[in-house]
């Protein structure tokens, strides 16, 4: 059951139509002014509102404009029930009426126009209880930003409910921090649709410390996929080191960044040299990275074009060169200041794009979560094997210790050695299957001649290799000192130089490289296995 | 994984981002194979996640093109594990290390 609001000064007219619509089967509230209308719209919250114009005190007109500027989103028809010819019908509805009728009432046609009227009003409820619902997702997908002001200051200005520019910010695994700011192409639901696959690619590869290069590709090739035709989306994706000395860049149909030092000087301006994110197939996709020496202290402005092209009432644009001025003539806070003059330049001016503003502040960031040395108190892991066993055929085809390494990226404590462990398995694989399976001579690889030669004999001996094995296991346990990742590798081909070296003993690489870098390291059966212990 | 360089003057920055391992000696190789011997390499390591011996055995060979004990090479911007790899191989020896 609907509730409707009537609107009358007289008492017969309120009789009349109250009749009529009990008999629809609505409830029914009278108010006898404005003011009173008013009052028992917010009491109420009427689904419809039959507005008589001409009353003493406040007229429907008046009341009508009141009532929309209390509604916000949400719709609510008033439909004037008016004296025949009225010259006041005009700037009435443009004061936000919806519709009107004259009197005498004739009821088929009022009867008609409530159930039209409510047929847009029940759409509308629909439709923002959806949006309430996207909201919710987006807020949860952008929620999972690290904005600690001391690192980073935003602003963020949609033109209507959804934002079609996108922060998104997290700390490295190993510190350090990635930001990336987008403006996707037009504003609203649609703009902001896109929003979700690039946060959801972001927040999964920088808490793999993936680099700026790769994780632009992967962006890009995800939008590229999921977008219409027409819509992109211009972003900045940077790399804070964890040392805070260092930046890299990958900037794509976006306004140039703004760098000042701590004395608020300006160093440079760090321009954007790609095509923005979505447009580009994965082949033409372009992820050169600019990198650059930053000092701590020193600050970085990055903003949408929403904000250059803010308009006022005149229809002047904000502009490039107002933001260079405020940025380049030395005042406390640049951020505020630049928002400041923002707002005084706007006044009144509703705003028709998404304005978004951000500052970064060069320095050192630790990592987000502790690492495993110093968490005494952090429960065992349950341990776990893996084992691998590979013929002739798959150790032609695959690199099986990038595929290992793609498996360790979920796993709190071995993502932050991935990188070392990787290099440790990928030392002991090549040793085993290069000197062992394939019996190539170490001491190949000393020139270029030589290094080219050496994997060209590799790949014709990988070709021709038959009825071997070799076999991979892991193991993740803990002890008394703590957690330790166990490797073992073996072949089933002919015995191998029980020292074989790589590389003089003052350069380590090879094997020589993996034992430094392990607990242990240990040959087997002539040769034919190793076994490596790597503590977390 | 990805290789860019750049020279201004006699210097040339080689920029290796991602994963540095074999599959990049070509490339490698053609980020210094047309500049000058004398030339001073910056190698920027600042985007680099993983390396092997592989890897180091391209350093050298850059090493040897750019004048083997005359050479002049800095690798800049390690992350840890790289500089931890680099260190264990005695390359501060023989490069540049900032």
């Amino acid at each position: 059951m609907e509730t409707l609001l009537i609107v009358d000064d007289n008492e017969i007219n309120r009789r009349v139509l109250r009749e009529m619509l009990e008999l629809e089967g609505h409830q029914v509230v009278e108010a006898h002014n404005g003011h009173e209308a008013i009052e028992l719209f917010q009491q109420r919250e009427p689904s419809l509102v039959l507005m008589d114009i001409m009353m003493p005190g406040m007229d429907g007109q008046e009341a009508t404009r009141h009532i929309k500027s209390l509604t916000g989103e949400r719709h609510t028809p008033v439909i004037y029930v008016t004296a025949k010819s009225t010259t006041a019908l005009p700037t009435a509805l443009a004061a936000g009426g919806d519709d009107f009728i004259t009197k005498p009432v004739d009821f088929k046609l009022l009867q008609a126009k409530i159930r039209a009227h409510l047929r847009v009003q029940r759409l509308n409820r629909q439709l923002s209880q959806q949006q309430q619902l996207m909201a919710h997702f987006f807020d949860a997908a952008l929620q999972q930003s690290y904005l600690d002001p001391g690192v980073i200051r935003h602003h963020m200005a949609p033109a209507s409910a959804f934002n079609g520019d996108i922060l998104l910010a997290e700390r490295g695994p190993h510190g350090g921090l990635y930001v990336l700011l987008g403006d996707f192409t037009g504003h609203g639901l649609g703009a902001a649709m896109g929003t979700l696959p690039a946060a959801q690619v972001f927040f999964a590869m920088t808490r793999k410390g993936a680099c700026v290069a790769d994780l632009a590709r992967e962006i890009n090739r995800q939008l590229h996929t999921l977008l219409p035709p027409g819509m992109f989306l211009a972003a900045t994706l940077l790399e804070l080191g964890p040392s805070g000395t260092h930046v890299n860049l990958w900037s794509g149909g976006m306004p140039r960044i703004w760098w000042l030092d701590r004395d608020n000087r300006l160093k440079s301006p760090l321009p954007s040299f790609h095509m923005p994110l979505g447009i580009l197939t994965d082949a033409e996709f372009d992820p050169a990275v600019q990198a650059y020496a930053v000092d701590p202290g020193d600050r970085l402005y990055l903003h949408s074009d929403g904000l250059t092209e803010a308009d006022n009432e005149t229809g002047a644009i904000f502009g490039e060169s107002r933001l260079e001025h405020i940025l380049t003539n030395p005042v406390d806070d640049p951020f505020q200041a630049l928002l400041q003059a923002l707002d005084q330049f706007r006044g009144q001016q509703p705003q028709s794009d998404d304005i978004s503003l951000v500052e970064i502040r060069c320095q050192a960031i630790a990592p987000a979560e502790p690492s495993c040395h110093d968490t005494g108190d952090e429960p065992d892991v349950l341990p776990w094997q893996l084992s691998l066993a590979l013929d002739s055929e798959q150790i032609r085809r695959f690199e099986p210790v990038t595929l290992i390494g793609e498996l360790f990226t979920g796993h709190k404590c071995l993502a932050r050695h991935c990188n070392l462990i990787q290099t440790v398995l990928s030392e002991i694989y090549h040793h085993l299957l290069e000197h062992g399976l394939l019996g190539l001579d170490a001491r190949m690889k000393t020139d270029e001649t030589r290094f080219v030669a050496y994997y060209r004999q590799r790949e014709k001996a990988l070709a021709r290799l038959h009825d071997v094995h070799m076999e991979i296991r892991l193991a993740l346990d803990n002890d008394a000192h703590g957690k330790y990742l166990r490797i073992r590798m073996q072949h089933d081909g002919p015995a191998a130089d029980a020292h074989p070296s790589a590389a003089s003993s003052e350069h380590p690489t090879g094997l020589g490289l993996a034992a430094a870098l392990c607990d242990s390291l240990r040959l087997h059966d002539d040769g034919r296995a190793i076994e490596a212990c790597f503590r977390l | 994984m990805a290789i860019s360089s750049t020279s201004s003057g006699n210097r040339v920055t080689i920029k290796i981002s991602g994963r540095f391992d074999f599959n990049d000696h070509v490339a490698f190789r053609d980020a210094y194979h047309d500049a000058a011997p004398e030339a001073s390499y910056v190698l920027d390591m600042s985007a680099t996640d993983y390396m092997d011996s592989s890897a180091l055995g391209m350093l050298l060979l850059l090493r040897e093109h750019a004048g083997g004990d005359k050479a002049n090479i800095t690798i800049s911007g390690c992350k840890p594990e790289i500089k931890k790899i680099l260190t264990i191989a005695n390359f501060q020896k023989l490069f540049a290390i900032q």
